[in-house]
């Protein structure tokens, strides 16, 4: 005979025997303290969360269908790719056969550009994710955790434009004749081909701007005949509301790092690390004594490590004793 | 799911027509119960919200065939898990993951919310009882409870036999009746008092069988 335990669970599931059944009952009703328990286990289980987090799943959604448009981008470009490829086949064994299809094709090209110059394409990467994207001119760009890139499915002739929210490392494809101009929400990066950084997230107070190698100049949307030029291991800080600029010669590996995903950072205020902790970590963190902000460190972390692990390491490198409080996605930090 | 027909249907119009609301009302029906489980697996919000999708990125891309799969429950659990093991092989850097290395995670919420049966103490008492379990049984208990899984449906997504489904199920119920009868007469008296208020425990039995 089976423990009392397992046929209870027999009988949740629905599969039970009339031997079972029969054994139950009579369980049930040898004693009260069963009968009570019984209910009450009953009733555990039977209990359901409220499905009410509706808004989750459509969030999730949103984000499966940004995903699905992606890839059909992606399979469409790799199409067009091995139509041109099998044009090259052709090319050696029929010159007739080559120009007849390449004129049909360039005619198709021309049609398809008229089209295609108002279509965009919108790559949104989520919290805690990071995500390389070839655009079609063949520049590279990385995009950090929480941020989007719109850009044209097709760039025009005369300048190649697409807007940034959040952070991106952009190598751009060197083409003197046709510029290429990062978009933020209040500044415009113009540049012919370098590399370069630009942390653009609409909760922070300022737009960073940095360059790793070449040229680029740096026009703010208030007063676009005012621009500045910046040269390698110079960052540009922009700030939103008094929408005053700094530059300062930084060490750009500093800002390179998050794409191999590794958080890396010297002297740099509790508080900066915090934001870029909320993001990674899809988490919200709350100093409970503000002089807590002001704290610098200087460190490394890989952004897989757990995050309780990374706040144990700063609980124990702080002079000061901190420790921090957990609920949820919120973390409150304060003084021992 | 109790409306299988309507999943049959949803499944029909997603590979017959590409139809995308279908798509979506099939995506919010099992969103719930395929995020918790992959949550128990991965303890990350965002990771497992990221294997659901993966799931159905999946099974999007490959909507001509949705009707040769027979049990779409299975599949997609099955599916869940597999893509779930995978992050966690990928974040210990090791090639497999077997479910011996999943450490499962249960929370009280996920339990039951708060009722006036069972008091925030109570729950906490149960909450920590159930952590104690190994983690395969903890896996199994939250399956069948909270995902309202069958005992055959979760032996063919975790690939174990039915017997032990049942040993897991019992050894977790045998832990929560030892709570329940450890928790202070006081509070027991109360709840009792509430359970008979509530219905008449002795039609309830004759009802129930």
């Amino acid at each position: 005979m089976d423990s009392i335990w397992s046929i209870i669970g027999k009988n949740f599931d629905g599969d039970i025997s009339q031997d079972e059944k029969n054994a139950l009952n009579e369980w049930i009703n040898s004693s009260t303290t069963n009968k009570h328990l019984y209910f009450q286990i009953k009733e555990l289980w039977n209990h359901k969360q409220d499905q009410t987090n509706n808004s989750q799943a459509i969030a999730a959604y949103d984000k499966l269908i940004n995903r699905i448009k992606f890839a059909e981008v992606v399979q469409s470009q790799s199409r067009v790719q091995s139509i041109s490829a099998q044009i090259n086949q052709f090319v050696k064994y029929a010159a007739i056969i080559f120009f007849i299809l390449s004129f049909g094709f360039l005619s198709y090209y021309y049609v398809t550009e008229e089209n295609s110059n108002k279509e965009f394409c919108t790559i949104s990467v989520p919290k805690g994710n990071k995500s390389e994207i070839i655009l079609p001119d063949g520049s590279k760009i990385w995009l950090n955790n929480n941020s989007r890139l719109i850009y044209p499915k097709k760039f025009n002739r005369s300048v190649r434009e697409v807007e940034l929210i959040g952070e991106g490392y952009f190598e751009v494809q060197r083409n003197t004749k046709v510029p290429f101009v990062v978009k933020t929400s209040d500044i415009n990066i113009k540049v012919l081909g370098t590399k370069f950084n630009v942390c653009a997230y609409p909760n922070d107070k300022i737009i960073e701007t940095t360059l790793i190698s070449g040229k680029v100049t740096v026009q703010s949307n208030e007063n676009p005949e005012e621009t500045n030029t910046l040269n390698p291991g110079e960052s540009m800080t922009f700030d939103k509301l008094s929408n005053h600029s700094a530059i300062t010669h930084v060490d750009t590996k500093f800002y390179t790092f998050w794409m191999k995903g590794e958080f890396v950072f010297k002297d740099e205020k509790f508080e900066t690390l915090a934001k870029r902790i909320e993001r990674i970590y899809n988490v919200e963190i709350i100093f409970d004594d503000q002089t807590l902000k002001e704290k610098t460190y200087t460190g490394g972390f890989k952004v897989d490590d757990n995050i309780y692990s990374i706040l144990e390491i700063f609980k124990r490198s702080t002079s000061e004793p901190i420790e921090y409080i957990t609920d949820r996605n919120k973390i409150t930090i304060r003084r021992k | 799911m109790d409306n299988n027909e309507n999943i049959e249907l949803l499944c029909r119009k997603i590979s017959q027509n590409s139809d995308q609301q279908a798509f979506k009302e099939l995506y919010l029906a099992y969103f719930d119960r395929l995020y918790k489980f992959a949550f128990s697996i991965l303890h990350s919000a965002e990771f497992a919200e990221e294997a659901v999708n993966d799931v159905f990125l999946n099974i999007w891309q490959k909507r001509s065939r949705l009707k040769t799969i027979n049990n779409l429950t299975n599949y997609l659990f099955i599916s869940t898990k597999n893509t779930s093991f995978n992050y966690l092989s990928k974040f210990r850097k090791e090639r497999n993951t077997t479910l011996d290395e999943v450490l499962v995670r249960f929370e009280i919420d996920e339990l039951t919310p708060e009722t006036a049966l069972f008091s925030a103490e109570i729950r906490s008492e149960i909450e920590q009882a159930i952590n104690q379990l190994s983690p395969k049984t903890k896996l199994v208990f939250q399956m069948a409870k909270v995902e309202g899984l069958k005992y055959k449906e979760i032996a063919e997504i975790l690939n174990i036999s039915v017997n032990t489904i049942d040993n897991h199920i019992a050894t977790a119920i045998k832990k929560l009746s030892h709570v329940l009868k450890d928790i202070s007469s006081e509070e027991t008296n109360l709840i009792l008092f509430q359970l008979f208020t509530r219905f008449n425990i002795n039609n309830l039995i004759k009802h129930q069988f």
